[in-house]
């Protein structure tokens, strides 16, 4: 055997042994090669806009006559005295030491603001996120197994209400509704659960329902039509055929093999969760990283709007990820060469 | 008999005034101010920080955050007269170059430590060594001297009238008075609004959330005595009207700011009481008479522009009876409003005439800059009414940054700034009397001499009848064209909130917190 043949043979022992690990190391450096190529972007994009960050900042504060060598300074203080490509590797550089820059409208470190600001997204996202994963899904499997019936009907068609209705101007008819006019829920805010529990708990309802709304419906939809694919296969009429129980037939064989296309969609509805919160918590007052983007899109705050849409990339890859890997164990039919 | 009549009528006249005298009782109950309670209040106009204002508390209105807990040195009335707050009085030397500030005694800090001379030069060293928006002009002050500890003078390089004026109206509250022992602590983005927010006012600083709220509770040590009448004080920043809108109505809030014209008149029908304040904001387009090859250099050009807007009609149409069309630089409730200067009512053809003696009869194509923060219907307004006289133009629509540095690099066309002009002293010699900003309108001859005249005039009665004058050339020559003035409108629940004025003494979002209380 020749050198190559050599390498050639362990490659392949190796990848039949470690056939997973390999899968996982080899998607997580084409994720890492997608946040890359997002960060380039987010960079080029925000610095490519019109105007000057710097012109923002310096009329914020009292220095519109400052000296061309005290401007040379505030260039210096913000990076922009740089050629683009330095400035862009000073920038990542400095992300990967979790320094995302200084916010020109702030007047401090983004990474502070992240810090306050990312835990409030992620409770909500959260919270959306597996009321959308519980109600989509039971209501997918209720309409497969009543199919025809009037439940099927009822809730196929608000779920197909709740696609095509815009979350934030669900939240505004929420307020007005829930708020205004009933009074049970405080119109805006957020109030940490470990702060007031009951406060915080009545501040969310009416935003995780907007933030989950979309994908509830969209949940549903798809696990009725996988259901009732599964429900056709041959191994679900032999499973009655050979007169196993209803509740068995339902939970082991249809339901389990129903899911997998249901478990995709379900990590790209945190990407919707998660892009919705950029109107959902500017319509209901709530400080989270999706408010922080939009305020920062408006102030031309573009070290506030790189890391923030950095961070969202980062989770939405890492999800794919997560649910990639995870037909593997849903799966064993799917192989990785 | 007699005396029967005479006992009817004295019932008759009882009856019928016994509603009036109890309708009397009721109202002077009411007008007896209560305590305890919570006011909140809902604005959109940001809450970077909470702090001192040398912490550098953002862009925009910062002061507004503050008012609870900090006062200011001096203050201003209704018609710009300089007023004593924390300063029991002030004098001015002959030749203008000192300024004499007699403390009040007996003010303590809510840290306890005393408000003296120190920490007044304290607090304004501070804002200037931190370049806080607005300071600049205290690089006029040459020194400070404390003559004894209630008294500080303040010496100049040279005389300028604005001075305390912009000492008591800065918008991002350079004239608040907080504590240099609390000052002194270092603090870090967290604890700032903690350890900074330290002053005199009627409430002390409690608790906040960034871009969300901050809460002030009542002080007892305050040194009006018998105020405030509040137990407490909510500042809730929300960023959009429609949910500020509804977080009112739902009682969450007492008031809100900076209500659009449209809501206004709605939550009129509904019962709420609309406020507007004396403070006016100026809506003005500004063509580029400076620039001798633009049209705009030749007068009868600007004032086609002048006739070829329907003021009145905008004024109606946008601010639905709430804004002032406007003849000249100022609204019709400010000590400079001149009566003689006559709305230049809508006239196309008088302005399609003029544009053709200018040698413009066909019109010409220019452009129309304005910038992100500008009512989009106002513009289109503008572009309509310009167009039916000939005058083309071409939208650029600026984002914040340029929209910022426009005025002092110099523009071709149109401007039509999205921020107006606060019709302040103040402002009006920022946008109009300084020669480094608005750079391409048109400056009549010895334009900047008389602005400097005014600015060296210590003499408040003369110094009005100067600024009357420029703003007659400004008139006469046409260098703007101003159209519009907003009051920017409050509303509050009728009945329930008293003594809360906003933009009150002519101060931009000033508010006495200590006069308010809650009838209900």
């Amino acid at each position: 055997m020749d050198e190559t043949g050599f390498w050639s043979s362990c490659y392949k022992k190796f990848f039949q042994k470690y056939k997973m690990t390999t899968y996982i190391i080899r998607r997580l450096l084409m994720g890492l090669l997608i946040v890359l190529i997002v960060t380039i972007m987010i960079f080029l994009f925000m610095r490519l806009l019109p105007g000057d960050p710097l012109e923002v900042y310096i009329n914020q504060s009292d220095m519109s006559n400052l000296s061309p060598d005290q401007l040379q300074q505030l260039r210096q203080k913000f990076g922009l005295d740089k050629p683009m490509p330095i400035q862009y590797i000073h920038w990542i550089s400095g992300v990967f030491r979790g320094d995302f820059g200084r916010s020109i409208y702030y007047d401090i470190q983004v990474r502070r603001l992240i810090v306050e600001r990312l835990p409030v997204t992620i409770h909500l996202g959260f919270l959306a996120f597996i009321l959308s994963g519980l109600l989509g899904i039971s209501a997918g499997v209720i309409c497969a197994l009543k199919r025809g019936t009037w439940i099927d009907t009822v809730v196929t068609f608000l779920a197909n209400i709740g696609i095509t209705m815009p979350s934030f101007w669900v939240g505004i008819i929420l307020i007005y509704l829930l708020a205004l006019k009933a009074g049970w829920l405080p119109v805006h805010g957020y109030t940490s659960p470990f702060e007031d529990f009951w406060l915080s708990t009545k501040q969310v309802i009416m935003p995780v329902i907007c933030l989950s709304l979309f994908s509830i419906a969209s949940l549903t939809r798809l696990t009725r039509s996988s259901m009732l694919e599964v429900i056709k296969q041959d191994y679900i009429r032999t499973a009655w055929a050979k007169g196993l129980r209803e509740r068995v037939i339902i939970m082991r064989h249809t339901i389990k093999n129903a899911l997998i296309p249901v478990i995709t969609v379900m990590g790209l509805q945190i990407a919707f969760i998660f892009g919705g919160s950029v109107l959902i918590e500017t319509v209901f007052n709530i400080p989270g990283v999706g408010r922080l983007m939009t305020q920062s899109v408006m102030q031309q705050d573009f070290q506030v709007v790189q890391a923030g849409a950095l961070i969202i990339a980062i989770v939405v890859v890492l999800i794919n990820l997560i649910v990639d890997i995870s037909y593997g164990w849903l799966d064993p039919r799917i192989r990785y060469e | 008999m007699k005396k029967k009549k005479y006992v009817l009528m004295v019932c008759f006249i009882f009856v019928s005034l016994f509603p009036a005298l109890f309708q009397l009782t009721i109202t002077q109950i009411q007008a007896q101010p209560r305590y305890g309670g919570v006011f909140t209040l809902n604005h959109n106009g940001g809450m970077p920080q909470i702090g001192a204002p040398a912490d550098n508390l953002g862009p925009g209105v910062g002061n507004r955050n503050l008012f609870p807990a900090l006062e200011p040195l001096i203050i201003t009335d209704e018609n710009e007269n300089i007023k004593p707050w924390l300063a029991e009085s002030l004098s001015l030397s002959p030749d203008g170059k000192s300024i004499t500030f007699h403390l009040r005694k007996g003010i303590k800090f809510h840290d306890g430590t005393s408000f003296n001379a120190e920490a007044v030069k304290f607090n304004l060293e501070a804002v200037l060594k931190a370049n806080i928006p607005g300071s600049a002009f205290l690089k006029k002050v040459s020194s400070y001297d404390i003559l004894d500890e209630h008294t500080l003078r303040m010496n100049l390089k040279e005389y300028d009238c604005t001075i305390l004026l912009r000492l008591a109206q800065a918008t991002t509250g350079l004239g608040l008075m907080a504590s240099p022992t609390a000052m002194k602590k270092e603090a870090t983005p967290e604890t700032t609004a903690k350890l900074h927010c330290v002053g005199t006012g009627p409430f002390l600083f409690d608790s906040w959330k960034r871009d969300s709220f901050v809460r002030y509770k009542k002080w007892d040590g305050y040194w009006q005595k018998g105020k405030p009448y509040l137990d407490e004080i909510r500042i809730q920043n929300i960023p959009d009207l429609t949910v500020s809108i509804m977080s009112f109505k739902s009682g969450e809030a007492q008031a809100i700011e900076n209500v659009d014209p449209v809501d206004a008149k709605q939550l009129e029908k509904e019962g709420y009481e609309i406020y507007q304040p004396n403070l006016y904001f100026l809506h003005s387009i500004l063509p580029d008479g400076n620039n001798p090859n633009s049209p705009f250099s030749k007068k009868g050009v600007r004032l086609a522009l002048e006739y070829a807007l329907d003021k009145r009609t905008m004024a109606k149409g946008i601010g639905m009876g709430y804004y002032e069309p406007l003849s000249q630089v100022a609204a019709s409730k400010d000590p400079w409003y001149n009566p003689d200067l006559k709305l230049r009512e809508y006239d196309p053809k008088k302005a399609k005439q003029l544009l053709a003696e200018a040698g413009y009869p066909n019109g010409f194509k220019t452009k129309l800059i304005s910038d992100v923060r500008t009512r989009r219907d106002t513009l289109v307004a503008i572009q309509t009414y310009l167009k039916e006289v000939g005058i083309e133009t071409e939208l650029e629509i600026l984002e914040f940054g340029a929209a910022f540095a426009k005025p002092r690099q110099g523009w071709e066309g149109i401007l039509f700034p999205g921020f107006p002009n606060v019709s302040t002293l103040v402002g009006i010699v920022d946008r109009w009397g300084d020669p480094t900003n608005f750079v391409s309108l048109y400056r009549p001859p010895g334009w900047h001499e008389k602005w400097n005249a005014l600015l060296a005039q210590q003499d408040e009665k003369k110094r009005l009848v100067l600024l009357k004058e420029l703003l007659k050339i400004l008139y006469d020559e046409v260098v703007g064209i101003p159209f519009q003035g907003d009051a920017p409108l409050m509303a509050l629940h009728k009945g329930k909130v008293q003594g809360f004025k906003f933009h009150s003494n002519h101060i931009p979002s000033y508010f006495e917190p200590h006069h308010v209380w809650l009838s209900k």
